[in-house]
């Protein structure tokens, strides 16, 4: 069973095909790539697959469920989650709270349970406030806990927007440039981080990258886009010595 | 007993604040902790005015009143948002003082809602507990300040204390981050929209059993404004901010009106001074605004310690518990 498969979906707008029957499936405990050059549609994939579109044809399975009708909270809520290639963040917020939003909370989501079961709600909290700490180490963010949001580095943000996404302990995640702008060091840790997550408690990742190179170390699996297609899968060696592949990084570069 | 003059209108001054920084926590809220800019708060004060104050006229308890005031503000607060709660703010607010305009001119014009004479309001509601006037006078104040109080103590426990009240403030930064996080943006902003509409509506019941009568023109969209006024001069999303707003605005306001009396109408006449009113208010906030840009007060910053701060209250019995309430 593969952990998200998409079957032909298609999202135009206007006259653009941005994604054109795209068939893609992400195995389970797997970090799958999906590259292309720029506007090729891998955004608009994601914002298909998360619930944010809703596509004009094909079908979204998550854990062999359809999830294509479902709003965007409720996919985030079975344990798919997303980041933003445009980072989204709490700016007014300090890091701690950015990271203590995330969590599902099975008291503290709702006003009125949170009110009746006050205690457990702080209980949870806790949790997710340790939880918080960890990965905040775990990110080389410690420091930053009581900055506001909006003063962290570009790099700083997309780690946070990953830490945030983490605290939700999901299934799948799918992130969206998490590395662009990031200089190399720090990519290269970012990666370590999401090995290390694969790993250590199965997840499984889809990833868009839009730099060649930098999959190259780090995924099992590539899609390559190009013009709302997938023009290739395949393990990363096969990848980089398809033609079709180095044509269509040439011809929009 | 007599009150002297001074402790008098300072006893009236007072009330009108303090039902004016009921109105500003209630808008704080909404628009300065949620995001949700409620441009018809004042409707739903009316509504709780309304509500009370005809149910006083019947001579039915007032507390029946209180609570149906707080019911019909929730439910016309639901009605109106819910079609304009997935929109952009500008349409929320929109949205919002139009449909209290409706309100306002329903009861202006209906006999059933607004009194024998709806154009004037209602007036004749009895002194409260059957109390002598000045005793009135200060047990309205005091009863306010202890509204006031409680008002303040629930909301901060709300944004402070629960993990709702952090959902809140996400929503207000970026929604569509908290939809991705598996949050319902819609559900967080109905609560938080209907807690503020009680505020309000009490805000207007305590209006009516203090001041004892409530005319159409006291929910006009001026209103609305003023209470704008004070979040913001105050400290948006900030609970002491907007009260030290509320004081400010309405006090520069009556002490204006009360200047009226020692100044003799050829240098100000009436229309004169309530432009100046409104210009001194207008300079204050400009000024303010400008080396305050946040308020008076700005929104507190929650660090990882005032997290820790709550765990630890929580665990901490009875006296953890006081702590939490009154830390804020
Ligand atoms: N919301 C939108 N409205 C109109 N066109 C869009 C929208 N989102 C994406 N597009 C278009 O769809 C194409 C694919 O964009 P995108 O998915 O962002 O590509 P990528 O992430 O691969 O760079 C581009 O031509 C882009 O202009
Ligand atoms: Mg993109």
């Amino acid at each position: 069973m593969d952990t998200l498969v998409t079957k032909k979906l298609s999202k135009h707008f206007g006259g653009i095909k941005a994604v054109d029957g795209v068939s893609i499936s992400v195995k389970k405990k797997t970090i799958t790539a999906l590259i292309g050059p720029n506007g090729s549609g891998k955004t608009t994939l994601f914002n298909l697959i998360s619930g944010f579109y809703g596509p004009d044809e094909g079908k979204v399975f998550f854990l062999d469920k359809d999830i294509t009708n479902l709003k965007s909270y409720q996919i985030a809520n079975k344990g798919l989650v997303r980041t933003f290639q445009l980072v989204r963040i709490f700016r007014n917020l300090s890091v701690i709270e950015n990271m203590l939003v995330a969590p599902k909370r099975n008291y503290g989501d709702s006003f009125i349970k949170s009110i009746i079961n006050f205690k457990k709600s702080i209980q949870e909290e806790k949790e997710s406030y340790n939880y918080a700490i960890e990965l905040l180490d775990l990110l080389e963010l410690p420091h930053m806990k009581d900055e506001y949001a909006g003063n962290l580095s570009g790099g700083q943000f997309k780690l946070l927007s990953i830490g945030m996404a983490l605290m939700r302990d999901p299934e799948i995640l799918l992130l969206d440039e998490p590395v662009a702008g990031v200089n190399p060091t720090l990519a290269n840790k970012i990666f370590d981080i999401l090995i290390n997550c694969r790993d250590k408690f199965n997840k499984t990742f889809l990833i868009i990258e839009h730099n060649m190179d930098v999959v190259l170390d780090f995924s099992d699996l590539i899609y390559v886009m190009n013009r709302g297609k997938i023009i290739a899968e395949g393990p990363p060696e096969a990848i980089f010595s398809n033609r079709g592949v180095i044509d269509a990084y040439l011809g929009a570069d | 007993m007599d009150l002297h003059p001074l402790v008098f209108l300072l006893l009236g001054i007072g009330t009108f604040i303090l039902i004016y920084a009921i109105l500003a926590l209630s808008l704080n809220l909404q628009q300065g902790y949620t995001g949700l800019p409620n441009f018809g708060l004042i409707g739903f004060y009316g509504i709780g005015a309304y509500a009370t104050a005809s149910i006083i006229v019947q001579g039915i308890n007032p507390i029946i009143g209180i609570i149906l005031g707080m019911i019909i503000a929730t439910v016309f607060g639901i009605a109106i948002t819910i079609p304009a709660i997935r929109i952009r703010e500008i349409y929320f607010a929109i949205i919002t003082i139009a449909a209290v305009e409706i309100i306002r001119i329903i009861i202006r014009n209906e006999k059933a809602i607004g009194g024998e004479y709806p154009q004037l309001g209602i007036f004749n509601i009895p002194l409260l507990f059957g109390l002598d006037y000045e005793m009135h006078k200060i047990v309205s104040f005091l009863l306010l300040i202890l509204v006031v109080i409680c008002i303040y103590l629930i909301l901060q426990f709300i944004i402070y204390s629960m993990p709702f009240g952090r959902v809140l403030k996400a929503i207000r930064e970026d929604e569509d981050a908290v939809k991705a996080l598996g949050k319902n943006p819609v559900r967080y902003k109905l609560i938080a929209f209907s807690i503020g509409a009680i505020i309000a509506s009490l805000a207007g019941s305590m209006w009516v059993l203090t001041q004892r009568a409530i005319t159409p023109d006291g929910i006009m969209p001026l209103w609305t404004f003023m209470i704008w006024i004070m979040v913001l001069l105050g400290g948006m999303g900030n609970n002491k901010g907007v009260i030290i707003g509320a004081i400010v605005i309405t006090g520069i306001q009556q002490i204006v009106q009360e200047l009226k009396f020692y100044i003799p109408t050829e240098v100000l006449d009436n229309n004169q001074i309530i432009s100046l009113t409104w210009t001194s208010i207008g300079i204050l906030i400009v000024v303010v605004l400008i080396f305050l840009p946040r308020g008076i007060i700005k929104e507190r910053k929650v660090r990882g310690k005032d997290v820790e701060k709550t765990i630890k209250n929580v665990d901490g019995g009875i006296k953890g518990w006081i702590r939490l309430l009154l830390r804020s």
